[in-house]
């Protein structure tokens, strides 16, 4: 796929995922051949649609069609997904409200699958570091807006180093995070190690966003009519699903202690 | 200021320790955990104490 056509598809998804949501958004991405792109151009169709699904708010089941299609099933339908502490949920496609934090997301707990396939993890939460950085952007974009136009004290909230800071450190946080992601991509490492750290990156990127970001916009973030409340719920979430950012890190060291030593996972 | 952070802290710890507690179940912990992000905002936020603690009692001007 050439840049063009990348380009093509980020504005077509991104239309898409402005006007629909949920159950809609799910047909209507079939409709836009979702499950030919993730056969044929994964490596452009996922991060495109992730980080899509963060930036505009909208949620659609298509982490179980990542999963299934890596593990060589077709994609359509829903598998247990193991969630933080050992538990398993099932993100179901239809319109029905969660028993979640975010109960937009059709996500309910089940009980632990006995056997069954393993789930392919590298690959979902790839997907899933692309939507934690996408709500990141959604969260920084919020307050960004909000701290040019709030005035106190006579100036605008952006005028204050305090405020500039949080901003600041936000964008960095999710630019390293996004770096991992592409690094995890391109990297050919077959234990997964790439795609957890990429997953604990943009899941504490997402937290250190929705940390800022609520603390600049103050009271009004609070509020269930602004905007902010959804992305902090929805963070929070996703951060648990297929490992939290925690969880992944002691994973991570305890990998590192198993083969005494740290691979090369890119060069700088 | 001590407190505001504290609370926070101890909440971050408890997600941390209780994984899933939070997100998945209908618990005190989550409202206790959400409410406890206000805590540097409500009563004048952390960064509005700061700037009184820098120039009431560090006497460093304004800024």
């Amino acid at each position: 796929m050439d840049p063009a056509d990348s380009e093509l598809l980020a504005e077509t998804l991104r239309k898409t995922m402005t006007a629909a949501s949920g159950r809609v958004l799910d047909m209507a991405l079939i409709d836009l051949g979702w499950p030919d792109l993730l056969a044929e151009f994964p490596d452009v169709a996922i991060p495109t649609a992730f980080r899509l699904l963060g930036e505009t708010g909208a949620h659609a089941p298509l982490l179980n069609d990542v999963l299934l299609s890596a593990a060589g099933r077709h994609p359509g339908g829903t598998l247990p997904l193991p969630y933080a502490g050992g538990s398993w949920v099932v993100w179901d496609r239809c319109d029905q409200a969660g028993t979640t934090l975010d109960a937009d997301l059709p996500l309910r707990s089940v009980p632990a699958p006995r056997g069954g396939e393993p789930v392919p993890l590298a690959a979902g939460r790839r997907a899933l570091g692309w939507w934690l950085t996408g709500l990141g952007r959604a969260m920084l974009s919020l307050a960004r807006s909000h701290a040019l136009d709030r005035i106190q004290f006579g100036r605008p909230l952006a005028s204050f180093q305090a405020v500039r800071h949080r901003l600041a450190e936000t964008l960095v946080a999710l630019d390293g995070a996004e770096a991992t992601l592409l690094a995890a991509t391109a990297s050919e490492d077959d234990n997964g190690l790439s795609c957890l750290l990429a997953k604990a990156a943009a899941g504490h990127a997402a937290l250190t966003a929705a940390r800022h970001c609520q603390q600049v916009l103050g009271g009004i973030g609070f509020t269930a009519e602004h905007g902010l409340h959804r992305h902090v719920r929805r963070a929070l979430v996703l951060d648990g699903l297929l490992g939290s950012s925690g969880e992944l890190t002691r994973e991570a060291g305890r990998l590192l202690r198993k083969e005494r030593s740290a691979p090369r996972l890119i060069h700088l | 200021m001590l407190l505001a952070t504290a609370e926070q802290q101890l909440y971050d710890t408890a997600r941390d320790l209780l994984p899933g507690a939070v997100e998945l179940t209908e618990t005190p912990w989550r409202s206790e955990y959400l409410y406890s992000r206000a805590a540097t905002i409500y009563g004048g936020t952390a960064e509005i104490q700061r700037n009184i603690i820098a120039r009431r009692l560090l006497s460093l001007g304004r800024d």
